[in-house]
């Protein structure tokens, strides 16, 4: 059995997620926290990709990021930067189309604290960074793990996006998903099923962790 | 609460504990014993002026005018109107310190022969009468 | 001195209010504002910290400018630094009590003071616990003392004993006088129990809309409170019924239920749910041990 496209598909929900992770936070944040008329387009730009076909949101990063057109060329001339079947396009895509399943945990956990927290830490004379950093956030590990857990699994079974802008290159950007349905169009049963199998155990062991911690479980052997 | 002005013309202070006089504005006097002093409560000073207040269910009503009896303060009045319940009654009485009202047994009022129009002394004890400000 | 001229806008659960505020504060002061809910109490606190822009106005506190809609100088709640006691704690869930306490230490500033607010607080045994672990008043205790680290000048209680027993309340009533006294600050605080504010209060303001529409030193401000009475409690009335001649007023106090004689006249002044002041000479009361 090819062993690639399980270990690339690891690689990518593992940069994708940790992308994700970094620039979520902020995203979070002021969402949570803005009176700003524009909060609600911001939202739903981050929730689309719950709502899109995956082939559309690959589509047009296809056609954006081809070499033939303005940006794509603009960025391949000048930062030598190739976004089509490449790897690094695929992170890109994933991070937009898994962008929801971080950005929505997150915030909605920093929503569920009192306010009276952040507004406590301002007057003691803590910056907003400071607060965010060592009151918000670990007060909302639960939201956080969430997040993380579910832009991975997301980011494993990712299928449509990964196809349109990555193709189907052997250790670049063929992933686990587009090995299985390769599989299928080969005929090649066999090989499908382990694939199948090895991501329907993992998702499963990831998940049911997250269900173990979150529930309180964990805490409560613990005591 | 009957309430009544005056202003204090005696101090007798002892410890923690004083026998304030008060002179009240109809010209009568009136005693009364708080656990403050001078020094505790500012207020206490000859000449300030102070309400007198005493609860209606604490007035004494006597028709005799001298009774050997340690109540302190004694005023004469005159019972204006009455309001006889089945255990209590209420006296309305003219005095000279203006219209007190007495709270007492119907069963005294009863056996006193209280009646509209009589004239009898209201007694209150000085631990009864309470100094506001 | 803090002195306030403010308006705002607040949306309330009432409608619209237009909160329209002037007060000032002398230093070293104990001032509680007072009035229904909705009368625009929290929001004066809030702004006054800086946690809520006002609309337009002025905040000085001695010679320092706060807020100047004017001259567009608003600092911020990390530059005012006043100790806030927030009316549910906002005790942080991550830290132990010594963490909360230790969180509020501004840079370079000397840890004695955790050690001396700690033992100050009787908080000494719990200082390794977590928030969720303590009592209602073992919290307010170390909101209190955490908002005290950074040795504020302005301390502002939001309803802090609210949510307290009676006993508890009482006990925590002394231990803010204490606190008042011992770092001379300036206190605002926010209650609505009378018994309270005449116990811990120079002076009061009472709001009503947005506006202040009484104020006198908390000793006047109540009317009967200063008699010589020594036996006095505030309570509210629950039950006026009428028997023979006379009234029987029921009135609540702290967790007891007190039955008092009144004169019809006095009757018809009260009503149920009135705050009222009960008074006896402290020579009437027997007194037995239990």
């Amino acid at each position: 059995m090819d062993w690639q496209p399980l270990a690339l598909t690891f690689k990518l929900a593992l940069v994708t997620t940790a992308i994700l992770f970094v620039i979520s936070i902020p995203i979070a944040s002021w969402l949570s926290s803005t009176k700003s008329k524009l909060r609600p387009v911001l939202e739903t730009l981050v929730s689309m990709p719950l709502v899109l076909p995956p082939t559309v949101l690959g589509f047009y990063m296809l056609v954006a990021f081809s070499p033939e057109n303005a940006f794509g060329g603009w960025l391949n001339e000048w930062l030598g930067i190739k976004l089509i079947f490449s790897f690094g396009g695929l992170v890109l895509a994933s991070v937009i189309y898994s962008l929801p399943f971080m950005v929505q945990p997150i915030q909605a956990g920093l929503s569920s604290l009192p306010p009276t927290l952040k507004e406590a830490s301002y007057t003691m004379g803590k910056s907003k960074m400071k607060t965010l950093l060592k009151i918000l956030l670990p007060n909302i590990r639960p939201s956080l793990l969430t997040g993380i857990v579910l832009s991975f699994a997301h980011t494993v079974g990712e299928f449509g996006v990964v196809l349109m802008i990555g193709g189907n290159m052997p250790g670049r950007t063929k992933v686990a998903s587009i090995a299985i349905y390769d599989e299928v169009e080969a005929l090649n049963y066999t090989a499908a099923n382990n694939y199948s199998l090895i991501l329907f155990f993992i998702t499963f062991i990831i998940l049911l962790l997250v269900y173990l911690i979150n529930g309180g479980y964990f805490k409560r052997f613990a005591q | 609460m009957n309430s009544f002005p005056g202003h204090i013309t005696d101090i007798n202070t002892n410890g923690a504990m004083s026998i304030v006089g008060v002179e009240m504005d109809g010209g009568e006097k009136l005693m009364s014993i708080v656990i403050d002093t001078p020094e505790s409560a500012p207020y206490l000073k000859m000449g300030n002026k102070v309400n007198v207040l005493f609860k209606e269910l604490e007035v004494a009503v006597s028709t005799q005018t001298e009774l050997d009896i340690s109540i302190e303060n004694r005023i004469a009045g005159k019972i204006t109107n009455m309001e006889m319940g089945v255990l209590l009654s209420r006296l309305t009485l003219e005095t000279s310190l203006g219209v007190v009202i007495a709270i007492i047994s119907s069963m005294s009022v009863g056996k006193m022969g209280l009646g509209k129009g009589m004239n009898v002394m209201i007694m209150v004890k000085l631990n009864e009468i309470i100094l506001a400000p | 001195m803090i002195s306030l001229n403010l308006k705002k806008k607040l949306k309330s659960a009432g409608g619209q209010m237009v909160l329209d505020l002037k007060l000032t504060i002398e230093k070293g002061q104990f001032v509680t504002l007072f009035g229904e809910s909705g009368a625009g109490k929290t929001s004066t606190l809030r702004m006054l910290s800086g946690l809520l822009k006002p609309d337009s106005g002025l905040i000085e506190v001695g010679e320092t400018t706060w807020f100047n809609s004017d001259e567009n100088i608003d600092l911020k709640p990390q530059q005012r630094k006043v100790g806030y006691v927030f009316q549910d704690y906002a005790l942080f869930p991550n830290m132990s009590v010594r963490q909360n306490l230790e969180y509020a230490l501004h840079k370079g500033q000397d840890k004695a003071i955790i050690g001396e607010l700690l033992q100050f607080a009787e908080l000494n045994e719990l200082e390794q616990r977590k928030p969720e672990t303590l009592s209602g008043g073992q919290k307010q205790r170390v909101a209190l003392a955490r908002a005290l680290v950074q040795r504020p000048e302005i301390l502002i209680l939001d309803e802090p004993l609210s949510a307290l027993d009676l006993k508890m309340r009482i006990k925590l009533q002394e231990y803010l006088l204490q606190v008042h006294r011992k770092y001379k600050l300036t206190t605002i605080l926010v209650s609505h129990d009378i018994g309270e504010i005449v116990k811990l209060s120079d002076k009061v303001f009472e709001l009503h809309k947005g506006r202040v529409i009484k104020k006198g030193a908390a000793a006047d401000f109540f009317g009967l409170n200063k008699t010589s009475a020594k036996f006095r409690f505030s309570g509210e009335v629950l039950k006026i019924q009428k028997e023979d001649v006379i009234y029987i007023v029921s009135v609540l106090i702290g967790n007891d239920i007190v039955r008092v004689v009144s004169d019809p006249i006095e009757a018809a002044q009260l009503k149920v749910g009135d705050q009222v002041l009960v008074a006896s000479k402290a020579f009437n009361p027997i007194i037995q041990k239990l």
